[in-house]
């Protein structure tokens, strides 16, 4: 076709041609942006899930070739694994128990620091470090300490006359010590609480005030509706983490007593690089990511009942 | 306007992606280390010593172990006088924990980079060499690199896999009753002694403890290997067939007599509930440190680190023998010295190795941590110098060897699963969830799953 000047079809064709153009530039400049952590994801997080994807399917050792098994490792998983099934039921009933447990502590920490007492920024702070250093082998050995035969809970105890155990060594209470570790930890859901809890407008609970509504009841109409979405976000992340939990019982418990605190991921470590079965491993962290899945789709599916958006004008 | 722009987002990106890098470079501080090695430049990384020889090329050989801090500076301070002796030789060192250990050494092996030296286990030998990990030292044996002039054959049979010694024994070692004799005299009770049986054991415990009003009379020594495991071979059995692909004894009247002699013993109050006994495993914590029972079953090697955390002396004496006079016992290697197969400086590392095994200098500082030295020599010039715990270890190699029979063969490869398995079934029994027949067929059913997989 012969272009003319002023062919409005080509004057089209030239602009569509530089905008892919600029288009293609600025796609560039914003994947080179992105590249360092487009290059750890792909190779840090995609390729070995790829990898650990392929092992699930073989029986490996880390020492000779892996060798293929097809779904074996999944049946076994599923017909005839006595601790995929004890390490699940702890994991869900740890999830079940610590996730409310620490949101709800998290909640009411959160409250007391919004209601604007002066230094409730150092509180914060203070509060926030069990977060940081929970995870660490010192906090294991002083948990190990207070929850010991000797330790601090049980003297303690013993001033009411009653005789302890070691906690973390009994089967029946050796996983709420380490539940009560893991609410501890409340900081960083504190932290997204005080912010949620800031974001709600004043003018609210002063009409509320008017209306002579009490403490109780500004809480359960304003508060708690108006958190809805930070409450969804939190018990997203906190769910997630909870699932994953290794450091806790790896460190204080090693899964004993009796296998009572042997946590998913504690479970997982030690096929894998204890037992070296690295193929059987991988199917097991790919159950949990689906489990996980799952967990959170529902949660997801539950959220249209529950979390109330303002931005959706008022329907809840 | 845009080239700046352009310009300026260039380094930006630099900058961000080399943060990531260096991030992931220091969180990991063995992966530089293994850079600089493979490169073959030896004095950027790790490197402690300005180390400058005209005569021979400077070289980096990584040393991997695991133990408790004890080791770790005994292990540091021989490093230290190796390059001191060696300038052209940096020893590049990693120490961890067992676990971290067993975890760090797969991974390095799957990825081609395993150090050149590193410590073993009996039960890993067999799958290490077959991935052809380990290398064969018998050459260097018969070439006299590693001097065996005053090493008797049998101290290295432990290391054999088929007729290849792919590992070094680093001592000897035993299972060895530890008692507290000042409790023993103030009771006014008879040490225990060797050719004392089961039911002795417990007398003298229940003795001790009326006299001294002591928590516990004994502690339940319920492991696999030294608990189950002698106790099967007082009766002439043991845990796994020769093959290691069964079970090595059918009459389930052992195992329900094991494990009903603990309980009972825990019923009457002379043995501690499972909830103590879970919580005292690690040595600072053993009834015996803290003073709750007269006498405790442990490692010889262990005395020293006994010693140390009582505070106080202990004697060592031989366990308990079989009603049949039998002692079920065995004298062990503690750990073995590896060489990986694929290292570089094969005759450095084995000069390493002689260095470990046969120096005078090394084991004055070793005193014996990593069991009793196989080199006659070294036992004799060290034993008049030694502290008294060491001293004991040797006196008690000495005297378990009069009574031990021959070392059952090397566990399976899965040994480590199969004591934790072990340990849990009968934990259930001890905390009453289960009965004793429960535990057996749990036992029975557990161990084969586990051979089989």
């Amino acid at each position: 076709m012969k272009s003319e000047l002023g062919n409005p079809q080509s004057l089209q064709n030239t602009f569509n041609k530089n905008a892919k153009k600029r288009d293609l530039k600025q796609n560039l400049v914003a994947l080179s942006f992105l590249s360092p952590w487009l290059i750890g994801f792909i190779g840090f997080v995609i390729g070995p899930m790829i990898y650990s994807f392929y092992l699930s399917f073989t029986n490996y050792n880390m020492l000779t070739a892996p060798q293929w098994v097809g779904l074996d490792n999944y049946i076994r998983i599923f017909t005839n694994d006595q601790l995929f099934i004890q390490s699940m039921k702890v994991t869900l009933i740890f999830v079940l128990i610590s996730v409310p447990l620490k949101l709800i502590f998290a909640l009411f920490v959160a409250m007391l620091m919004n209601m604007g007492h002066r230094g409730s920024g150092i509180y914060t702070l203070i509060y926030y470090v069990p977060s940081i250093i929970g995870g660490s082998v010192a906090i294991a050995v002083i948990w190990r300490q207070i929850f010991g035969r000797d330790g601090a809970l049980n003297h303690v105890l013993a001033w009411f006359g009653i005789e302890g155990y070691n906690w973390f060594s009994h089967p029946d209470y050796a996983l709420w010590v380490l539940i009560i570790l893991v609410v501890w930890q409340f900081g960083s859901p504190m932290v997204i609480f005080l912010a949620g809890l800031r974001q709600i407008p004043g003018e609210l609970y002063e009409a509320a005030s008017v209306d002579g509504a009490g403490r109780v009841r500004k809480f359960f109409n304003i508060t708690l509706p108006l958190l809805t979405p930070v409450i969804f976000f939190n018990l997203i992340f906190q769910m997630i983490n909870g699932f994953m939990t290794f450091t806790q019982a790896f460190l204080i418990t090693e899964g004993g007593p009796v296998n009572r605190t042997l946590f998913y991921a504690l479970y997982l470590y030690r096929e894998a690089f204890t037992n070296f079965r690295m193929g059987y491993a991988s199917a097991l962290a790919w159950v949990l990511l689906v489990v996980i899945a799952i967990v959170t789709f529902i949660i997801f599916k539950s959220s249209k009942k529950w979390v109330y958006y303002e931005s959706e004008g008022g329907k809840s | 306007m845009f080239g700046k722009f352009k310009i300026f987002s260039l380094v930006l990106v630099i900058m961000m992606a080399l943060t990531v890098f260096a991030a992931c470079s220091s969180d990991e501080p063995t992966d530089a280390t293994e850079g600089s090695d493979s490169n073959g430049s030896s004095d950027s990384n790790g490197s402690n010593e300005e180390a400058t020889s005209d005569e021979e090329e400077d070289i980096v050989l990584r040393f991997m172990w695991w133990g408790n801090q004890d080791r770790h500076d005994r292990t540091l301070q021989v490093i230290e006088m190796y390059e001191a002796e060696n300038p052209h030789v940096t020893i590049d060192y990693e120490f961890l924990g067992f676990d971290d250990f067993s975890e760090r050494l797969a991974t390095q092996a799957a990825g081609g980079n395993a150090p050149d030296i590193f410590q073993m286990v009996d039960r890993w030998l067999p799958q290490y060499t077959q991935s052809g990990l380990l290398a064969d030292l018998q050459p260097y044996i018969d070439s006299g690199a590693i001097n065996t002039d005053n090493i008797d054959q049998s101290a290295l049979d432990p290391g054999y896999i088929g007729d290849q010694l792919v590992g070094l024994n680093s001592g000897s070692n035993a299972f060895a009753l530890a008692f507290n004799p000042d409790m023993f005299d103030e009771a006014g009770v008879e040490y225990p002694q060797p050719g004392d049986t089961w039911a002795d054991y417990v007398e003298k415990g229940r003795a001790v403890q009326e006299a001294l009003g002591l928590d516990y009379a004994v502690r339940n020594d319920v492991q696999h290997d030294r608990g189950f495991g002698i106790w099967l071979r007082q009766h002439g059995y043991w845990l796994y067939n020769e093959e290691g692909t069964g079970l090595g004894w059918d009459d389930d009247q052992l195992f329900l007599d094991y494990i009903n002699f603990w309980l009972d013993l825990e019923a009457e109050g002379l043995a501690p509930p499972a909830d103590v006994l879970e919580a005292t495993g690690s040595i600072e914590n053993y009834l015996l440190v803290t003073g709750d029972v007269p006498m405790q079953i442990i490692h010889s090697n262990q005395i020293v680190a006994t010693s140390a955390a009582a505070n106080r002396n202990f004697e060592l004496t031989t366990l308990p023998f079989g009603e049949s006079g039998e002692s079920g016992q065995y004298v062990r290697a503690s750990l073995f010295f590896s060489m990986n197969a694929n290292t570089e400086h094969p005759d450095e590392v084995v000069k390493f190795m002689d260095f470990l095994t046969n120096s005078i200098e090394a084991h004055e500082v070793f005193q014996g941590d990593r069991g009793v030295p196989i080199s006659s020599e070294i036992r004799e010039h060290l034993y008049a110098s030694a502290e008294r715990t060491v001293q004991q270890q040797f006196e008690y190699i000495d005297l378990i060897s009069e009574h031990a029979g021959a070392a059952p063969p090397p566990p399976p490869p899965t040994g480590q699963e199969m004591d934790r398995f072990f340990e849990n079934v009968v934990y259930e029994v001890l905390y009453g969830l289960k009965t004793p027949e429960e535990a057996l067929e749990e036992y029975k059913r557990g161990v084969q799953d586990i051979i089989d997989r």
